[in-house]
């Protein structure tokens, strides 16, 4: 029965279909909260950044490299744009990865809430620590920098 | 036949897209429409984004995009009401109406109405430009076109135009042509370049476009003003050095290339990303440039002004504006002889305002500043249009709709 549920589960969500979660008012604070002192990784991007989408089939390889690290996407776009959002993650070969959309138009205070001073450049990831502390970067994030920093993450 | 049956017959019968959605817009001081809290229909007040321009007639028309189609409307009030909107666009596209992207309207000295728009058509997401006009007040419009016809098409966005004091309708965007090639030669930095082109005819047809300037940032808006000779004046961010992604400055040449390019000022802010934040750029009575612009980092971080009396070889220090703890930013500029009129929003994390300073000494002194007004929602850039001598602010909020409000330029000359 539960192979059979399994099966039925595969069917309905063919190879690479992204799921989008809701990226809400406390959604940041909540991710923070769920990582529970393990290195998290947050990265904000949009359909109508090109240097979001250069870099944005990285982050596959970099989870991949990296199991230990959690990392999460958002996408910034507004709500109608969900179905381009869902095939551009599956062109980029992110889908898989775990993928929240803002689902609220008033995205400068979701944005507010990630960084008080952030007024919308991207891509934007954000950095936080076993202990919590959090450092936002703009721009594109080059994979030795961000091996670097999981380093100074001591082993739980 | 009940009466709402009525309606949505009426709707569906309705001559060519013009929709029975007019009725008062938002009076000058309150919002008393305020949008639904998923706004779906193709009315102003469910816009995302709204821009105003005046026919000589003191007719005020907005451009806006609603429901993924771009929409046009009138007052002749001032914005006490609004007509029926006309849908400009065909069908439901992807319309970049992110704020520093929106549907624009030109009211030609001809007397023909001009808009100008993006959609993103692909995969991709890249840009096509696309034109409308109207010859006969705005009740029909031609099918859209390209703005920019090319073997190749790859991507154009954040298109500004103006009709010059000549007459000359001048086109201006952010332009990926060469794209192509610097992939090809392995140059995966490469950004965009600044493309322009003109009309002689009122807008019904454009020149070639010309690639004036390579190495442009791809995802901010562009100044446009013009000077005593017609000639535009353009703000815009750009690539200096490895990738400081500061602002400059240029007059246009009669055939659209650049006469000097000048950096506004060296703010050494080195990033690989879309700020998403472009410049006002207006020229004052006297030939003054007068700009403002948003740095997220580098020497000097948040929104600044400055301007220059040397046609762009020298622009004064650079002046903070508004609070930096409350994210100041997309700042808009009037200039209506030696009278000057400066606008940006700030947010607080609740409340977006719009705040204002004037001079009416050609930019050397400055008011403090004032708000205009505050939204509790999501809210387009504020717009600042202008008729007969008088400044006005156009802005677009969620919770209160469409607001169009004067704003006095104080005295002297």
């Amino acid at each position: 029965m539960k192979r059979l549920l399994l099966a039925l589960l595969l069917l309905a969500a063919p190879a690479g279909a992204a799921e989008l979660e809701p990226f809400n008012r406390g959604s940041f604070a909540a991710l923070k909260a769920e990582a529970a002192g393990a290195p998290l990784v947050v990265h904000f991007w949009a359909l109508s950044c090109a240097p979001c989408l250069a870099e944005l089939p990285g982050w596959a390889r970099l989870a991949r490299a990296n199991p230990g690290m959690r990392l999460v996407l958002v996408n910034t776009d507004p709500p109608e744009a969900e179905p381009q959002v869902k095939r551009m993650l599956e062109r980029m070969g992110v889908a898989r990865l775990r993928n929240l959309m803002f689902a609220d138009r008033f995205a400068a205070r979701l944005r507010f809430e990630v960084d008080p001073q952030w007024q919308g450049e991207l891509p934007r990831t954000d950095l936080v620590a076993r202990n919590g502390t959090t450092r936002g970067v703009l721009g594109m994030f080059h994979r030795p920098e961000l091996e670097a920093w999981l380093r100074t993450q001591p082993a739980s | 036949m009940k009466l709402h049956h009525l309606l949505a017959a009426a709707l569906l019968l309705a001559p060519p897209l013009a929709l029975a959605l007019g009725g008062p817009a938002s009076a000058q001081h309150a919002g008393h429409r305020p949008a639904a809290p998923e706004c779906a229909s193709l009315a102003l007040a469910c816009a995302t984004a709204t821009t105003p321009a005046f026919d000589r007639a003191g007719r005020l028309w907005l451009a806006y995009s609603a429901g993924g189609r771009v929409m046009l409307t009138r007052s002749d009030n001032l914005g006490r009401s609004t007509i029926p909107p006309v849908q400009v666009s065909r069908e439901a596209a992807a319309v970049d109406d992110n704020g520093e992207a929106r549907p624009k309207v030109i009211a030609t000295r001809a007397g023909h109405l001009l808009l100008a728009w993006t959609v993103r058509r692909d995969r991709a997401y890249n840009g096509t430009q696309l034109l409308a006009h109207s010859t006969d007040d705005g009740r029909t419009f031609s099918a859209p076109q390209r703005m920019v016809v090319e073997e190749t098409p790859t991507s154009q966005r954040f298109e500004n135009f103006a009709e010059a004091p000549d007459g000359r309708i001048w086109a201006v965007w952010l332009d990926k042509r060469r794209a192509p090639t610097e992939r090809a030669a392995g140059n995966r930095g490469y950004t965009a370049g600044l493309a322009v082109a003109y009309s002689d005819n009122g807008g019904l047809t454009f020149t070639q476009s010309r690639l004036s300037q390579d190495n442009s940032c791809e995802c901010c808006r562009i100044g446009l003003g013009f000077d005593a000779e017609a000639r535009p004046v353009l703000a815009w961010r750009q690539l200096f050095g490895r990738n400081f992604r500061d602002h400059a400055a240029a007059r246009l040449r009669r055939d659209g290339s650049l006469e000097a390019l000048h950096r506004i000022a060296e703010d050494n802010w080195a990033i690989d990303a879309c700020p998403h934040h472009g410049p006002a750029m207006a020229v004052d009575g006297a030939g003054r440039w007068h700009s403002a612009w948003y740095s997220g980092g580098g020497d000097r971080q948040g929104l600044f002004y400055a301007n220059s009396s040397n046609a762009g070889q020298r622009f004064s220090a650079p002046r903070r504006l508004g609070n930096p703890a409350q994210q100041p930013g997309h700042p808009q500029l009037l200039a209506l002889g030696e009278k000057l009129l400066l606008i940006w929003q700030e947010f607080d994390g609740e409340k977006t305002r719009v705040l204002a300073e004037t001079s009416t000494d050609g930019g050397a002194h400055w008011t403090a500043p004032r708000e205009l007004a505050a939204t509790t929602d999501a809210a387009d850039q504020p717009q600042l249009t202008s008729h007969a001598g008088a400044a006005y602010l156009s802005w677009q909020t969620r919770a209160e709709g469409w607001r169009f409000m004067p704003v006095p330029l104080g005295s002297g000359s």
